[in-house]
């Protein structure tokens, strides 16, 4: 009995973890492959014919150049920001410190069409912010223009200086008060403190965040696709040529946009481990440090409210404008008319609230899709011995790499025809499409929430359930998934919310039949209604926020039983 | 003051411990190790062991880290399997039995106990495990909870318990599923000094109330003589030594022996003929003993100073190096013939010598407390 459920669990597991690759390989590893395949056909045959063509043509290398200044551009920007408001609110003593900590992290939650469309309304030609500097100074136009370069980086400023936010806080709480303490006993100056004992603490951070925003810098459609105007990029032109059908082009575009991804990040990363260092004890923690001069101190909170009204002013315009009467709102500066009526739009009528419909189903599905996959991956990755335990952790971090429009090339690419992998079936222009789209996207940040969750469950816990008579089987659902539950269930919703306002792959999948929320708000602006757009948007604030904030219990809950183990 | 055990023995007042007083004899184990071995990577973690641990005694595997002894408890817990060898629980082979089913219970060095349930769900774990009734459960949990003083905490969770407390409970829940034998990984070594040593004497109370076969493994060697009714001392994957402590002590078998339990001055030496010859000519008279070797090793405290040269064999005269006071005793380092010897006197107010660094002093070493040792 004993020998045959040995033989029967191994049976099962080799079968399990067989479909696990079978998957990765499948939706993953193949349709990247498969856009390198079409990137490199021309009329059936193997020629490099679109990379020649790629980088002669005019136009890609100005999108190509374009992109490369925009990531650039976005790491300065962002770097700037972010580092100086880590710094205000963690090196100094900041006033309402975890209120406004919370707060500076808003824009990352929200999804990046609803920040786009919000700054539109405030920023730009007549937006609310344009048109009232219009009237203020007497103006016949607009004092600046909010389209190009410098809107795309005004919103990437806004929305993604949160990256060098987080990791410069997390890296100032980690500097050893007691070797800034050594330091200035050996008669450092506090100039040469920074430089010399602070400055260090946070470059791995810089470094990491540099990565991470120039990545998502070059990788970013919705900003260049909304605003961009005349300043074209890479993202933008794999649309435009998948729209025009030049499918090769796409897959070219597409796979030079993901080697500089991969490249940059693989540079960012070197320098990083070289500049990395760990500490041979446990430091004292950093106390931040205290602002007496009271002209100071008030300056701070000054500035502290202009900062905190600017990054609330979207979400703020965002509800204001989800009320307005979109018809009424034509001739005059600041809306006037008030309604409940986009909502009750989207609630009664069929047709205004599929969308809404949709992205909740779509993201319930892609949300299913990482759950079934990232939980057994990762259980593989932090807990068995298995072999194959590296490459499933590859494949499932790989499209982390990709820019989320070279991942939809990639799906398209894959099932534009019949493969083994959807069972002889032919997946564009079927609704599984899109969930699928954003699924892959989503499985590397999913893989990390539940590994970590795996990773606090430490192998003496599982030994000792054991030791207490527990099978396998109940140590799993008695000590395993109490601890990792929380984790999975916050890496759950991680991934809904990411998908239920996602635009990018989105613009690249959806069908008639599963129009997504994005869509339908884009849609909606072009069509001068603005109120149900934003409503749509309003709506999405809600869930994306009420779900961060599960999400955020859920983690703290989960951290507090890992740390103890 | 009263242990927390004594109290709850006290208050219960007499059978308190019927999980394993009333229990049939046949469930206590004996534990037979034969020739276990175990590699990782091509290194042997342990080697040849043959050890037989009777039924209800305490046994320790002692030793520096990484000489096996945790891999020897994981071996008879069941959490990796020999390369060689066979293990037997109350005469029955466990060697590749599964963990869950071997009903040897352990405490970790870290507890493990799991932090998302209370202090009770912890302890009822393995009963619940057993599908025992919730009145069973109850009771049982009660029961070890008081002998424990771990009453008032059912629904404290763990990162609102002490260290101390932490460890209870972790004795606790391994206790209730009431195991053939106990297997305790250097349990005390996250506890700080005080606390330390009042574990020490409640669980060794509590065992020898219990009269279950428990290992004890610890890199501590005053635990091991303290608890132990026997000792194996491990190095490098192999068992040095098994005895009682005052053998272990006595008469160990090896430099390393030696060195590792207690303090010890050893030398090298060249025997024959009942004498011993170290380096620069010094000699010391063996006696009757016939022992062979290449090492002699003398206890500090078996070296008597004194400042007029006293009769006797082994006298030699020194120069005072160093003093130490260590509280109760002083250790002085006397430099003879170029060796270091190390002695021990009590630091009474009347009796302890009052010497100054340089000063002439006799050591006198009795014949019986040389011990010759042939590695």
């Amino acid at each position: 009995m004993g020998r045959f459920q040995r033989v029967f669990r191994f049976f099962m597991a080799t079968i399990g973890v067989m479909a696990l690759i079978w998957f990765l390989v499948g939706y993953i590893l193949y349709p990247a492959l498969r856009t390198v395949m079409v990137s490199m056909t021309d009329h059936g045959a193997f020629s490099l014919a679109h990379y020649v063509h790629q980088f002669t043509s005019q136009y890609t290398l100005v999108a190509l150049k374009n992109s490369l200044v925009l990531g650039g551009m976005t790491v300065v920007v962002c770097g700037v920001i972010g580092t100086v408001l880590a710094f205000f609110v963690h090196y100094v003593e900041c006033p309402y410190k975890d209120g406004v900590d919370k707060l500076l992290l808003l824009p990352v939650m929200l999804p990046g069409i609803i920040i786009v469309f919000s700054f539109v309304q405030l920023y730009g030609e007549s937006g609310l912010v344009t048109k009232s500097l219009e009237w203020l100074l007497g103006l016949d136009g607009a004092p600046y223009d909010f389209s190009g370069l410098a809107g795309i980086l005004f919103v990437h400023a806004y929305t993604q200086y949160v990256y060098f936010y987080i990791g410069v806080s997390l890296a100032i709480g980690q500097i050893d008060a007691s070797v800034v303490e050594s330091a200035r006993n050996m008669g450092a100056s506090q100039v040469k403190v920074f430089t010399s004992v602070i400055w260090p603490f946070i470059t791995p951070s810089l470094i990491t965040a540099g990565a991470i925003t120039f990545m998502s810098g070059i990788g970013s459609f919705t900003a260049p696709m909304i605003i961009g105007h005349g300043y074209k990029v890479l993202t933008t032109q794999i649309l435009l040529s998948k729209a025009n059908n030049f499918m090769g082009v796409a897959a070219t575009q597409g796979v030079i946009l993901s080697l500089i991804s991969l490249v940059v990040f693989g540079l960012f990363r070197r320098s990083e481990v070289k500049r990395r260092f760990q500490a041979s004890v446990k430091g004292v923690p950093f106390s931040p440090i205290k602002i007496e001069h009271p002209g100071l101190k008030a300056a701070m909170r000054l500035v502290f409210g202009l900062l905190l009204f600017t990054v609330l002013l979207p979400v703020l315009t965002l509800f204001l404008l989800s009320f307005v009467k979109s018809s009424a709102w034509m001739v005059s500066i600041y809306p006037k008319e008030f309604t409940w009526d986009n909502y009750l739009a989207i609630f009664t009528k069929r047709r205004t609230f599929a969308p809404f419909l949709n992205s909740i189903l779509l993201s319930l599905v892609a949300a299913f899709g990482c759950l079934v996959v990232a939980v057994p991956s990762s259980y593989i990755v932090e807990k068995t011995k298995m072999r194959v335990k590296r490459v499933v952790e590859a494949l499932v971090m790989l499209p982390w790499a990709m820019p989320a429009s070279a991942i939809a090339i990639n799906m398209i690419n894959a099932y534009n025809v019949p493969t083994l992998f959807s069972f002889n079936t032919v997946l564009v222009g079927s609704g599984i499409l899109l969930p699928l789209g954003y699924m892959i996207r989503s499985l590397p940040i999913m893989m990390k929430t539940t590994q970590i969750s795996f990773q606090h469950v430490s192998d003496t816990l599982l030994e000792a359930s054991q030791s207490l008579g527990a099978s396998p089987v109940q140590t799993f659902g008695r000590v395993i998934l109490p601890m990792v539950s929380p984790g999975i269930l916050a890496g759950f919703l991680l991934v809904f919310v990411r998908s239920v306002g996602e635009y990018t792959i989105s613009a690249f999948l959806y069908t008639a039949s599963n129009k997504p929320v994005s869509i339908a708000m884009v849609n909606g602006i072009f069509e001068y209604n603005i109120g149900l757009a934003m409503a749509y948007g309003a709506l999405l604030v809600i869930l994306t926020l009420s779900f961060t904030l599960l999400i955020r219990r859920l983690t703290a809950k989960g951290s507090e039983g890992g740390l103890m183990v | 003051m009263q242990s927390a055990f004594e109290v709850a023995h006290l208050a219960a007042g007499g059978p308190l411990f019927f999980g394993y007083c009333g229990r049939e004899r046949e469930k206590m184990g004996s534990l037979v190790l034969r020739d276990v071995a175990k590699y990782f990577d091509g290194v042997a973690a342990c080697s040849e062991i043959n050890l037989t641990i009777a039924e209800g005694e305490f046994f320790t595997f002692l030793g520096p880290s990484g000489c096996g002894k945790t891999t020897l408890l994981r071996l008879i817990a069941g959490f990796i399997r020999p390369d060689k060898g066979s293990i037997y629980l109350g005469g029955r082979a466990i060697t590749h039995l599964a963990a869950e089913r071997r009903e040897v219970g352990m405490v970790f060095q870290n507890y493990a106990l799991f932090p998302f349930l209370t202090v009770f769900e912890n302890i009822a774990y393995g009963l619940k495990i057993q599908k025992k009734s919730k009145a069973e459960i109850r009771r049982a949990v009660g029961m070890y909870m008081e002998m424990m003083g771990l009453d008032g905490f059912e629904m404290r969770r763990i990162s609102q318990l002490s260290g101390g407390e932490q460890q209870r409970v972790a004795l606790a829940r391994s206790l209730a599923t009431e195991p053939k034998v106990l297997l305790l990984d250097e349990p005390l070594s996250n506890l700080d000094a005080r606390l330390r040593d009042t574990m020490r004497m409640e669980i060794h109370s509590l065992q020898k109330r219990l009269g279950i076969t428990t290992l004890f493994v610890t890199h501590d060697q005053t635990e091991a003589l303290a608890l132990s009714d026997r000792v194996a001392l491990f190095e490098r994957g192999c068992c040095e030594q098994v005895g009682t402590p005052q053998e272990i002590y006595s008469q160990p078998d090896s430099a390393f022996v030696a060195r590792f339990i207690g303090d010890t001055n050893l030398f090298a030496a060249r025997i024959s003929e009942g004498r011993a010859t170290l380096s620069g000519g010094l000699i010391f008279r063996l006696g009757s003993s016939k022992r062979k070797g290449c090492f002699v090793s003398i206890r500090p405290q078996d070296i008597s100073l004194s400042m007029i040269p006293p009769s006797g064999p082994n006298i030699f005269c020194g120069t005072l190096k160093e003093s130490q006071l260590n509280g109760m005793w002083v250790t002085h380092s006397i430099e003879v013939a170029g060796h270091i010897f190390r002695a021990v006197v009590l630091n009474t107010r009347t009796g302890s010598l009052k010497m100054c660094p340089g000063a002439s002093v006799f050591l006198s070493i009795p014949e019986a407390s040389i011990t010759v040792l042939m590695r």
